[in-house]
């Protein structure tokens, strides 16, 4: 047999990669296809969770979309954010402002126009064009005023129209030589911040093989091929399939159109562009990855590696965010000026800076990061074979020798306590899970501080309020990540919780709150000190506190469950989640912040059950659903559960406040807008639920009760009508002000019967009772029942409803949700309940319009 | 008496593949049962549905009269399970994996501790319990495996391949602790495609093939059924449908 050749392997492998990038490419073209005609036949398919929804794949197109054009944009914006910022220190007093020429034009005839005393706004209309693309306020602003003071002063003979220049376009062109050397460095600073963040998050993600080698790498060391031949293969592979080369194309195509290259010239240098970036990256890599793995111990290597995530997600938010703030942009600036000129020689801003690259595109462009990356690749390739002369190194970290008759010793009983204990265990021995999820606060404040630093230096001066609400984001955020990671780690040894008799659900549950109590012992924490640093604001901080633990107790429970449900074991070495369920518990806590901030009682306290009620639902799920978490990936079986319940609430409340929000606009009366949104909001809800149901074949099983009693509704009819009489009663004698703000209140005037009166009335004494029913005991108390018995259900079902009420109606609507919910459980079915409360609507209206 | 473990028209598909079909079988009390096939039989996926890690697409599964998915959690609790190739956490010693493993079925700790010594004593797994699972090699991880499964003392031990990887002196540890366990009224189900292993080491075979069982019995009942001087080498080609090739055969005559 004849070993292979050199090249022969070399091929293999790029053909591999090739094929891989171009598969991944043609995958999501094929995956819509497949949606549209899966949409339309709906035919049964192979039963696996990789299987997306339509729903789910749509949002994951959309999100993958968001992030191409989110990259797009901020590239665009960032770049000649600092372009924009040189310009504007050219524009001092002392020199003539070159403009582009029809600006020039513009601003030559509306300054004859303003002499004339025609039109003023002429004038401002001519600068400001000049400054519009300025992407920033605070450069527009700043722009706007020396451009105004400038013509005060010196009329129009301070500007004039710049030479067209063939080489450079935008802003690029109005700058000096001197200047665009500084923006151009800039640009290149800008290059090595990206790539040197991304090397960084690269290296926080090689963490999957901290303990072991590449096991793909001591596969291909069986083959008859030597070592450099196999780095280079490797470094092959990445260059192809890593995602740096199009990032780093796309930038270089924003940057090519900035200097005004030919579109031939252009596309030329973005494809030599990014192909240099994405083999100066692999090599990059492809050196850390053989260095940790041959060099470093396993606690060392954890050590890098959280530091490494840590600090690359830094950086790239720092790189995102910075043209938004006038600070961040001046001090990156002030880098690049002071930086020398050999520092932009390197591979990541690939030369973009140096002095040589300025005086147009010419062939250096495409020489030199040519250059750096083959030898980059040279270099990492020599090193890698250097560093495995001895063979792959196993990376084992041994016990020394006495300390290997390790006797077993059980330090605690029972499972609960081995569960925390085993989690306590992970966060000591895995330095690099604890890194990357305690930096997850600090990367938050980053983020505040990046967004807007001087909002930032007031709210730390003084605001409680966002003081409480970031310490409560940070918590949360780190439960978020813990999740993601804790939960990546567990389910690659499913089969060993899964042959253990408890249920995975209490598994997990046990994990969430350990990390419930780690969050909220950093949530605690950051209370103390603001409440140490503030100390006049005690109340405010008191008043939000046990909010912040109830919250972060809860959200811990959700955002791990949602995580697991999300979760595909697909073998012991890859765990996939769906993004959704990443994002979800994101929005729930922004939400959480939103509320947190106002800190009214009642608000919180609602938003408190709400999450309550989504984590009973959660747990109701992962009870249901987490027995099939298995390898090879199934699907379990289709069910109407408490959380779509949930979700059927949201959309009937989003959809009811964007239906009124429309319909104000187009009906000036209030009881017909809100009637009107009513109507809307629950007949679609209605429909769409239905019509879900049914083609999904989703169905609440309904317990058969043989025998129709009338006791139950007569009961229930008087009991909730007392009650609400007494209400009532203690509401007219208590204030106005409480009568204000129910909204009971609003039919006083339907004796003079106009359509919007008639309208609400029949909403709220018809539809809103019997769409109310349906959902409230119809979805989510039927669901909650089959896992939990009548009070659990009936309670948890009746504090969501009394959540959704306004705060003067609550005890009375308690009641009735009670009452309403006990009449289905004795009768069986949901019209009785449906009458009990049109019923009682119908009383409690009459009530109010009594005069008395 | 009523059997332990009661499979009846056992069916599970993946899309259009179908591993497991219409599967009937009956395992006693007190019995070694070996489940022999070729590769890709469904011998695995029959053992995961046993444990309640896959959902049946149809036909019942029950263990001392317990649904095998529903009751998950109960049947956990009599049965010790050693995959084919256990992995463990990263982070965790074998120590503390057995004793993980012990807090889970909620064993106190002294019986965690003796159970624990006394069969890694057993495996000659005693010097390596202070070293990180994962860097176990793959007949040490099957060792830890087993201890685990056998901790709580179950009353049914199911072992997935449980030879593979193991070196000789384990492999006789390994037959001598399934004899000893059937001798203290336990039962033991193992899958093995090593026939001579089979032949030495049960009571009871089934052989399967594409999913259905092809023949099930006691070895003298297949002996009697398919000729009786038949060995249960020539019974499994039989069965299988997979004969070795001719060229096979005659080396295999040259050879005695």
């Amino acid at each position: 047999m004849s070993r292979p050749s050199n090249v022969a392997v070399l091929w293999l492998f790029a053909r591999v990669a090739l094929r891989r990038a171009a598969n991944g490419s043609a995958l999501f073209a094929q995956r819509a296809a497949q949606n549209l005609s899966k949409a339309t036949s709906r035919k049964a398919t192979v039963p696996s969770r990789l299987q997306k929804s339509l729903g789910s794949r749509a949002f994951a197109a959309s999100f993958g979309l968001m992030i191409v054009f989110g990259t797009a944009l901020l590239l665009s914006r960032s770049i000649p954010s600092i372009t924009q910022a040189v310009h504007l220190d050219e524009m001092s007093p002392s020199n003539v402002i070159p403009m582009a020429a029809s600006d020039y034009e513009a601003l030559r005839t509306a300054s004859k126009l303003r002499d004339a005393k025609q039109s003023p706004d002429e004038v401002d209309k001519a600068l400001a064009s000049m400054t519009d693309g300025y992407g920033s306020d605070w450069l527009e602003s700043r722009g706007k005023e020396i451009l105004h003071e400038k013509l005060a002063k010196q009329g129009i003979g301070g500007f004039r129209a710049a030479e067209p220049t063939s080489e450079w376009r935008g802003n690029l062109a109005l700058l000096s030589a001197d200047g665009r050397l500084r923006a151009l460095r800039g640009a290149g600073l800008y290059l090595l911040l990206i790539g040197g963040s991304g090397v960084f998050l690269t290296m926080g993600l090689m963490s999957r093989n901290l303990s072991r080698t590449d096991p793909a790498l001591s596969w291909l060391f069986q083959f008859p091929v030597s070592r450099p031949v196999l780095f280079l293969s490797k470094l092959a592979e990445s260059t192809f399939s890593s995602s740096v080369g199009p990032l780093a194309a796309l930038q270089i195509a924003i940057l090519s159109w900035g200097f005004g290259a030919t579109f031939g010239g252009g596309l030329a240098l973005t494809l030599m562009f990014g192909l240099a970036a994405a083999i100066s990256a692999g090599a990059i890599c492809l050196a850390i990855e053989i260095f940790l793995a041959q060099c470093c111990r396993r606690k060392t290597r954890g050590v890098i590696v959280s530091t490494a995530a840590a600090l690359g997600s830094c950086g790239l938010m720092f790189a995102a965010y910075f043209p938004n703030a006038a600070p961040t942009t001046r001090v990156f600036l002030w880098m690049s000026d002071s930086l020398p000129s050999y520092v932009f020689w390197n591979p990541l801003s690939l030369g973009i800076g140096t002095s040589s690259m300025t005086a147009g595109i010419g062939p250096i462009w495409w020489i030199a990061p040519a250059i750096t990356a083959l030898g980059l690749a040279t270099l990492a390739v020599t090193w890698a074979t250097r560093l495995t002369a001895r063979g792959l190194a196993s990376a084992i970290d041994s016990v020394p020798v006495g300390a290997r008759r390790a006797p077993i010793e059980p330090a605690s009983e029972g499972f609960f306590s081995g569960l925390v204990w085993k989690e306590l265990l992970q966060l000591r021995r895995q330095p690099e899970v604890l890194g990357q999820v305690l930096s997850a606060p600090l990367i938050v404040g980053f983020l505040l501080y990046i967004r807007n630093p001087d909002q930032f230096v007031r709210v730390a001066a003084g605001d409680v309020a966002g003081l409480c609400v970031s310490a409560f984001g940070a918590a949360s955020y780190l439960l978020v990540l813990a999740g993601a990671s804790v939960l990546r780690t567990e389910l690659r040894t499913l089969w060993f919780l899964q042959c253990q008799p408890r249920s995975l659900a209490d598994c997990l549950r046990i994990k969430a709150r350990v990390w419930a109590g780690l969050a909220i012992a950093v949530g605690v924490c950051l209370l103390a000190a603001i409440v140490a640093t503030q100390p006049g604001h005690r109340a405010d901080v008191a008043i939000r506190a046990p909010f912040v633990i109830a919250y972060l107790w809860l959200m811990a429970e959700i955002s791990f469950g949602l995580l697991s449900l999300g979760s595909t074991v697909v073998n012991e070495t890859t765990v996939r989640m769906r993004r959704l369920q990443w994002v979800t518990p994101l929005l729930i806590s922004a939400q959480c912040g939103a509320t947190l901030y106002r800190g009214l009682l009642w608000e919180q306290s609602t938003l408190l059950v709400v999450l309550f009620v989504l984590s009973m639902a959660v747990r109701q799920k992962q009870l249901a659903d987490l027995p099939w978490l298995s390898e090879p990936v199934e699907n379990p079986p289709v069910r109407f559960d408490a959380l779509d319940a949930l979700l059927a609430l949201l959309a009937f409340v989003s959809v009811r406040d964007l239906c009124g929000g429309i319909l104000q606009h187009a009906v000036a009366s209030v009881p017909m807008t809100l009637g009107g949104a009513y109507l809307i909001g629950a007949i679609g809800v209605w429909a769409v639920v239905s019509i879900w149901m049914r083609s999904t074949g989703r169905r609440i099983p309904v317990p058969n009760v043989a025998r129709f009693k009338f006791r139950p509704i007569a009961i229930g009819l008087a009991a909730t009508c007392l009650v609400g009489a007494l209400w009532v009663g203690v509401l007219r004698h208590s204030s106005e002000a409480a009568m204000a703000q129910s909204n009971m209140r609003v039919p006083t005037t339907i004796g003079e019967g106009t359509a919007g009166n008639w309208l609400f009335l029949a909403t709220i004494v018809l539809a809103a009772p019997i769409f109310e029913e349906w959902l409230f005991r119809g979805l989510l108390y039927r669901s909650l029942r089959r896992s939990w018995g009548i009070a659990t259900s009936v309670v948890i079902s009746a504090l969501l409803f009394t959540a959704i009420h306004p705060m003067a109606s609550s005890v009375a609507v308690l009641c009735l949700a009670v009452a309403t919910a006990l009449v289905l459980e004795k009768t069986g079915r949901l019209w009785p309940s449906m009458l009990v409360h049109v019923g009682y609507n119908a009383f409690i209206v009459a009530l109010w319009n009594l005069p008395l | 008496m009523e059997a332990l473990v009661e499979i009846s028209q056992l069916v599970k598909r993946y899309g259009d593949f179908t591993a497991v079909d219409s599967l009937t079988l009956s395992i006693p009390h007190g019995c070694i049962f070996a489940l022999l096939g070729p590769n890709g039989a469904g011998k695995t996926t029959t053992i995961k549905l046993l444990m309640g890690m896959l959902q049946p697409t149809s036909g019942t599964l029950r263990v001392d009269g317990l649904d095998a998915f529903a009751d998950g959690v109960a049947v956990k609790e009599r049965v010790g399970y050693l995959p084919d190739e256990p992995a463990f956490y990263d982070f965790m010693r074998g120590s503390e994996i057995i004793r993980f493993a012990g807090e889970m079925h909620g064993l106190r700790k002294r019986v965690i501790q003796e159970r624990g010594s006394l069969l890694a004593e057993r495996l000659h797994l005693t010097d390596a319990l202070g070293e990180f699972a994962e860097n176990y090699s793959r007949g040490m991880k099957k060792k830890l495996g087993l201890i685990c499964a056998l901790l709580h003392e179950p009353q049914l031990l199911v072992l997935d391949e449980p030879t593979n990887g193991l070196d000789p002196q384990g492999t006789l540890e390994l037959h001598g602790l399934m004899r000893e366990s059937v001798t203290l009224g336990r039962t033991v189900i193992f899958s093995t495609h090593l026939l001579d292993q089979a032949e030495k080491l049960c009571d009871r075979v089934a052989v399967v093939n594409q999913g259905r069982i092809a023949a099930e019995g006691t070895l003298a009942e297949l002996r009697q059924r398919f000729g009786a001087d038949a060995s249960l080498e020539s019974l499994f080609f039989k069965l299988t449908g997979k004969a070795p090739s001719p060229e096979v055969e005659l080396v295999l005559a040259g050879k005695e």
